[in-house]
């Protein structure tokens, strides 16, 4: 738990670090355009090094996850979450999400009646009140169409 | 003046005016209940409904809506952990624990009750101000907005109880970030790298649903289990909505002091609504015993933002009446709406249009207090919501969120960006960074910058020498520094 | 006496069918409309807004949508696409397939400065975007504070800095008072960084700033009850808003390079509020929708509806607008070019 910890604070002082040398090298940007990034950049990275210290150093503040006896996560939700975008990429905006609650419930233990049920609602939320009543056009093709 | 109250009130109850106001309502609660339809972009499918309607029917039917959509917002806030907007980040924090600890209810009732308090006391410094408030709004010049946002930020180290540093690399992360996108002086868009997405920086919308939506949805996921994780046992009932509701009243004193906080900061335009929940939950948490369990489930970290929220709106509507300047993102787009509807707010306005002008502040106050009530008779079938097992609803909230994020700009790269921040978001959840301060961070850090270029240039080095900008860092610092009174008083006395 | 009934009968019945055919051969058919308008029926046409709901362009393009949909029978659908301050969607205008399905309510004005002075995530030439017809041209004026001199010579008379507001340097409010500055030859600061120009406006009310160039109708608005002075009308005719208001050429004297710099201004502002599509849309699609703009902008019951909602009509035909977009951005020397560049973004800054 330490190393994961420690990971995050590391990783976000590499990025703005990376961006901040960046800022003043490579794309060059004028002082009073890189002021206020480097000012905010600068202390987050200052505070991120004193956290990882402390971290390393075995003083750990209450995490979330103590506290709370939050759930660990599963891998398999996780690729489920990511799904989503698939279905949405593959099947666009009115169907993907239609057939992701189907396919979804119905390995999650669901019945095949609500499965379709939800499906089905689905596709009257995004068809008949987003594109129909609020005129918000969902793209209904597959996003790799467009 | 007393005719122009009167005539507003012979207004509103125009039947016209009134069937707006009841359409406006459930289809506000409806659209505000939707995870992922934050309240501007419900305000922004529903103006084009207002095409060709009466002035006063077409601006009730928006008020109304967007009252209702408010109290939705907080209802997602707490039952699902999902601000309806950045306002309602706030109330994630303790409330969403309360619902986790069975007592969704309980937050809902208080939550409501509150926002309906609050709202009737901005609509009423509404109208206490209207006539008077040029002069004022005209002394809150940006270096006066500068000190407020640094106020606002300053109360992020507040926000985060048990690791205050880990709240304060939240909060300078999200200041670093909202500096992405053109720089407000040069119009140098900055570490846009190439993506034309990236020209005005990272977006709102993506940000908060990443932040807060995504991680709720995975834990749902994995867990399967319902968001009431404990306290399954006891029967829904409105027994706890009414708890909460008295809750308000027991803590009137706080309830009143949030109200008056949000209105006040509703009323100066240029900081936008967003730092008055948060600063109203900071000054909560730093007047009250065991400052340190805010965020566990304390009450009053309900109370506090709900009645600064609705105050807040209120005070808003006074410099968009008054001088036709939005003092808040909704309500620049309500300003927008005046203009549909034929009119245009400003002093000319109020000096016609008085009658009117109240007549909208009798609206907003008659619609805060029914959306809260229609609200409180829907919350026991809301309150079901976090009974249902987690493997049902937690897909549904996904697809809403999607939907939702796409909607309000037409942006399928705003939903990737969903899924790169709930990354993000999920990491700062479990390993306890505070993301209502990285959101706070992210609203106030571009408008800091902002103000402090502009106060530079216009007064020089010298410009925080002006008595509305020192009585704001006095009123900040006092607040900041309440807990330790005792510790600073005996420094003092040991001199 | 049934059969002579019955033959009147028949002979009228032919004698109405005779003329009525005659009738149809004769009535003018519109054989070569109905086919041009015929990818326009029952399709779905969007029409691209580059702000946030609520503003200026949405709500024109609010407006005008139904008439659309009345002239053509397509479903009319404004989406939305706020960005890179308002030039996002024209990016992404650019890039749609040419059918004439979708449009974009465009500020022209910002999008051919934009690309005047190279701005980074500028993907679009205005010089091939298929103009539609222009919808809206603004004046602009000049607005002091309440405690500033009352006219124009008073304001060159002064001996100090004189410090605009604006939100940006190519926003219609910063590149508007880097003109007047050079046309009256001002010692002036255009402090930039305010959200939006209600905010540049308030920051002359409360004495913030000295001035500001702004849009007529605003200015106007900002002048009511004395919080501010409007001084001068920056353009060649005088503002219907505001007609005893003095031009800036009428005021002062102007020698002919600070003539130029109002002149080149106020050339960029003829292409205003258009409606636009991408380029490479077909002729004949092309000429249609020029038509249909036309007859929506022009229809004196849409202007009166206009009028009365704030929303102002004054059409000018694309073509004009597109001659005098490439005039710009083509004929204008290097060397002014960089003057431009100069003046527009370094000159003013502190």
């Amino acid at each position: 738990m330490t190393r994961v910890e420690a990971l995050f604070p590391s990783l976000l002082f590499m990025i703005v670090a990376g961006l901040l040398v960046a800022g003043f090298t490579v794309l060059g940007y004028s002082w009073p355009v890189i002021a206020f990034p480097f000012g905010a950049g600068a202390i987050m990275c200052a505070l991120c090094v004193v956290e990882v210290a402390r971290t390393i150093a075995g003083h750990r503040p209450r995490t979330l996850s103590e506290e709370e006896e939050l759930e660990p996560l599963t891998w398999s939700s996780v690729a489920w979450v990511f799904a989503l975008g698939g279905f949405v990429y593959g099947l666009g905006f009115v169907f993907g999400p239609a057939a992701y609650l189907l396919v979804y419930l119905r390995a999650n233990g669901s019945s095949w009646r609500l499965s379709i049920a939800i499906g089905a609602a689905s596709l009257l939320v995004t068809w008949g009140l987003f594109i129909k009543v609020l005129r918000v056009l969902l793209p209904t093709q597959p996003l790799w169409m467009l | 003046m007393l005719e122009a109250f009167l005539s507003a009130g012979g207004q509103i109850f125009q039947p016209a005016v009134l069937a707006a106001m009841a359409f406006a309502l459930p289809i506000g609660l409806i659209v505000g209940l939707l995870p992922g339809i934050s309240g501007i972009s419900a305000l922004a499918f529903l103006i084009p409904f207002t095409f060709g309607m009466q002035p006063l029917v077409g601006l009730a039917f928006l008020l109304a809506s967007y009252a209702a959509v408010s109290q939705g917002g907080s209802m997602t806030a707490i039952l699902l952990g999902v601000p309806g907007e950045v306002s309602n980040a706030a109330t994630v924090m303790d409330g969403h624990k309360l619902a986790k600890a069975g007592k969704a209810g309980y937050a809902i009732g208080a939550a409501l009750m509150a926002s309906a308090i609050g709202g009737l006391f901005g609509c009423a410094l509404l109208i206490i101000l209207l006539p008077i408030m040029q002069p004022v709004i005209l002394s809150f010049a940006s270096p006066e907005n500068f000190f407020l946002s640094l106020a606002g930020i300053a109360f992020i180290a507040v926000l985060s109880s048990g690791a205050p540093s880990r709240g304060l690399i939240a909060g300078s992360l999200g200041i670093f970030m909202s500096l992405f996108g053109y720089d407000p002086i040069e119009g140098v868009p900055r570490f846009w790298m190439g993506s034309e997405y990236l020209l005005d920086g990272f977006r709102l919308i993506p940000l908060a649903l990443g932040l807060f939506a995504i991680p709720e949805i995975l834990a749902l996921m994995s867990s399967g289990k319902s968001i009431a994780r404990q306290g399954s046992v006891e029967q829904i009932s409105f027994r706890q909505g009414i708890e909460g509701a008295l809750a308000v009243f027991r803590h009137w004193g706080m309830t009143l002091r949030s109200s008056a906080l949000g209105s006040v900061i509703g009323v100066m335009p240029g900081v936008g609504g967003t730092t008055a929940t948060f600063v109203a939950y900071a000054a909560a948490r730093q007047t009250a015993a065991n400052p340190e369990t805010f965020g566990q489930g304390r009450i009053e970290g309900v109370i506090a933002p709900e009645a600064a929220k609705n105050a807040e709106e209120g005070g808003a509507l006074v410099p968009t009446l008054a001088l036709g300047i939005p003092g808040s993102a909704s309500m620049a787009m309500l300003l927008g709406a005046f203009l549909v509807v034929g009119l245009q707010p400003g002093p000319e306005f109020l000096a016609k249009h008085m009658d009117l002008a109240l007549a909208l502040a009798y609206i907003c106050a008659l619609a805060n207090f029914a959306a809260s009530f229609l609200m409180f008779l829907l919350s026991r079938t809301l309150v079901y919501v976090t009974r249902v097992p987690g493997r049902v609803l937690a897909p549904i909230l996904l697809v809403f969120v999607v939907i939702g994020t796409y909607a309000a700009q037409n942006s399928a790269t705003d939903v990737l960006y969903v899924f790169i921040f709930g990354v993000l978001g999920v990491a700062m959840e479990r390993l306890n960074y505070n993301r209502p301060a990285l959101l706070l961070g992210f609203v106030l850090g571009e408008t800091i910058e902002r103000y402090f270029q502009v106060s530079l240039k216009a007064y020089g080095w010298l410009f925080f020498m002006r008595p509305v900008s020192i009585a704001i860092i006095v009123i900040a610092l006092v607040c900041l520094l309440w807990p330790s009174r005792r510790q600073i008083a005996s420094l003092w006395g040991r001199r | 006496m049934p059969r002579n009934h019955r033959h009147r009968i028949d002979r009228r019945a032919l004698l109405a069918l005779g003329l009525s055919a005659g009738v149809a051969v004769m009535a003018p058919m519109p054989v070569s409309a109905q086919d041009s308008g015929a990818f326009l029926k029952g399709e779905t046409v969007r029409i691209y807004v580059g702000y946030s709901p609520g503003g200026g362009y949405d709500a024109y393009a609010r407006m005008l949508a139904p008439h659309f949909e009345k002239r053509t029978g397509a479903t009319v659908v404004v989406e939305n696409r706020p960005g890179g301050q308002g030039l996002t969607a024209l990016n992404q205008l650019v890039r749609v397939k040419p059918d004439g399905l979708t449009m974009m309510m465009l500020n022209g004005e910002g999008a051919v400065m934009s690309q005047l002075i190279k701005q980074a995530g500028v993907a679009y030439d205005m010089g091939t975007v298929s103009m539609l017809g222009r919808a809206l041209i603004e004046q602009h004026v000049l607005i002091v504070g309440p405690n500033m001199p009352d006219d124009v010579k008073g304001l060159m008379g002064l001996k100090r800095k004189i410090k605009f507001s604006a939100t940006g340097r190519t926003d219609n409010l910063g590149d508007y008072a880097a003109v007047t500055c050079e046309a009256l030859k001002l010692d002036c600061q255009i402090i930039t960084g305010y959200k939006g120009s209600k905010e540049a406006g308030l920051a002359v009310m409360n004495g913030e700033v000295d001035a500001l160039a702004i849009s007529e109708g605003s200015g106007v608005e900002y002048a009511q009850g004395g919080r501010a002075k409007l001084i001068a009308t920056i353009g060649h005719q005088r503002s219907e808003l505001a007609p005893n208001v003095g031009l800036l050429h009428e005021i002062v004297q102007l020698g002919p390079d600070q003539k130029w710099w109002l002149d080149f201004r106020l050339g960029i502002k003829a292409v205003g509020r258009s409606i636009v599509a991408p380029p490479g849309v077909p002729a004949d699609r092309l000429q249609h929708l020029q038509r249909v703009w036309r007859e929506i902008m022009t229809d004196p019951a849409v202007m009166a509806e206009g009028a009365r909602t704030q929303r102002p009509l004054k059409y000018e035909e694309p073509g004009k607008s597109q001659q005098i977009v490439r005039d710009l951005l083509q004929t204008l020397p290097a060397n002014k070019l960089n003057d431009v560049n100069e003046v527009l973004l370094k000159k003013y800054s502190s």
